[in-house]
């Protein structure tokens, strides 16, 4: 049982304040979809529950049955679709993908099925940096899902795709609710309805 | 009624099963670390290919060695009769050599929004090793190039291939080292490659001191090649990579 536990949660940079005593709790089978402007802090909030950046006061605890991770300790069991998390541009689909699966120690045989599920496999050897917003999205996907996360982070994961992508993206979050817990950082309201609950940002700035 | 009962505790029982399963597996995704080896292996293949896909860090390095070697053989001329100052011109264009590699390592990474991907899915040892191998091997092809290079053109005559050879290899391995830590750590600040330079002359310095030194009399300025200075250099070497992987998670 996976269970994400935010406390008194804030960021700051500088003297601004992004957000502040953020608390919330994300049970196991669950969506949370966080909504805002731009600047409001979104993807800053992400970036906190993977431990890419510190927050400023509060803390960030992902439970796992009897363990209370932090979340640079819980990263094993996360996987994360964020802007500054590209793939690399110089090398083809797959042998980004088979890197990943390298370093999370996932068999070679999830390379090609994934590459499959996300509708790349035409275009596995093709270089990256010829590829388009949404078929780089896509990858992305398939980079954060390899190694079967138990939470998935997700920062607007339908801003470039078509409406194929889209589906492909409410099966995979269908998909991970069942096995654990969801995250997505939006802008779009038709990706509301991923989640059962919501954390609205920059309401009281 | 006994079959009821029954029932029920063999219900109890797998709830029980199933928890304990759960733990298990919850334990093992936690605790379970992906193969280490695996880890840098995947990264320094990575380097390899992104490398020979752009070619930009072997053109550039090479380019500033060859350049400044025929500059100054084109200056000096012959330096047979100057062991000393031969040594010394040979790790100034190292170290330079090594600073134009070095800078890039983390610094494409920053500035392609790649090095977050490794933050998340690797080991902070896997990619202080995976990165030091990559340079590693980079500084190698460029001493292979610059080295005989420099030689031939400044007409040095080599005493001891094997322990020359060990020297330049030792020094490279302390440089790849402590440049990886140190383009970690500079690689989201502004003027990265100025403040590399000279923030890795003061750490080099103690393997470029020893280096020059064993160099110089390799080169025929000392009879005798002392082992003290050849030890120092190796023990160097050694700290740069242990302080390298105790330091990494710090700063990366």
């Amino acid at each position: 049982m996976l269970t994400l536990q935010c406390v008194g949660l804030g960021k700051a940079f500088g003297r601004r304040w992004l957000f502040r005593r953020l608390s919330f709790t994300v049970p196991q089978g669950t969506g949370l979809v966080i909504l805002g402007p731009n600047g409001s802090g979104k993807t800053t909030l992400l970036r906190l529950l993977c431990g890419l950046v510190q927050p400023t006061e509060g803390q960030v605890v992902w439970k796992c049955d009897e363990f209370e991770l932090s979340p640079v300790k819980a990263r094993p069991l996360l996987g994360a679709v964020l802007p500054d998390c590209e793939p690399y541009e110089e090398l083809t689909a797959e042998e980004n993908l088979r890197l990943v699966a390298n370093l999370r120690g996932v068999s070679s045989e999830s390379v090609s099925e994934w590459l499959e599920r996300v509708g790349l496999a035409n275009a596995r050897n093709q270089l990256v940096r010829e590829f388009s917003s949404g078929m780089k999205l896509r990858l992305k996907l398939a980079m954060a899902l390899i190694h079967e996360p138990m939470a998935l982070l997700l920062d607007e994961p339908t801003a470039m795709l078509d409406e194929q992508g889209r589906q492909l993206v409410a099966e995979l979050v269908a998909e991970q609710k069942r096995k654990g817990i969801v995250v997505i950082a939006t802008n779009d309201e038709r990706d509301v309805g991923y989640g059962e609950q919501q954390v609205i940002l920059g309401e009281n700035r | 009624m006994a079959n009821n009962k029954s029932f029920w505790a063999k219900t109890d029982e797998r709830k029980v099963q199933d928890a304990e399963c759960g733990l298990r597996e919850s334990r093992t995704r936690i605790f379970r670390q992906p193969s280490w080896l695996r880890q840098v292996l995947a990264i320094a293949q990575k380097d390899f290919q992104s490398e020979w896909r752009t070619r930009h860090a072997v053109v550039t390095t090479l380019a500033f060695a060859i350049i400044a070697l025929t500059l100054v053989s084109l200056s000096v001329g012959s330096l047979r009769s100057e062991p000393a100052l031969a040594a010394g011109l040979l790790w100034v264009i190292l170290f330079f050599a090594a600073i134009t590699a070095l800078g890039r390592t983390f610094t494409k990474e920053v500035d392609a929004h790649t090095d977050n991907l490794l933050r998340l899915n690797a080991q902070p040892s896997a990619v202080f090793v995976g990165k030091m191998a990559f340079n590693f091997a980079l500084l190698v092809l460029v001493a292979l190039i610059a080295v005989p290079l420099f030689i031939t053109l400044m007409g040095l005559v080599v005493k001891n291939v094997a322990v020359f050879v060990f020297t330049v290899t030792v020094t490279l391995v302390a440089m790849a080292a402590l440049g990886t830590i140190l383009g970690a750590m500079l690689a989201k600040v502004q003027s990265r490659v100025a403040l590399l330079a000279v923030a890795a002359f003061p750490l080099f310095f103690p393997a470029l001191a020893a280096a020059l030194q064993v160099t110089a009399s390799i080169f025929g300025a000392s009879p005798e090649i002392g082992s003290a200075p050849v030890k120092a250099l190796c023990a160097y070497a050694v700290a740069s990579i242990l302080g390298g992987l105790l330091l990494f998670e710090e700063v990366w």
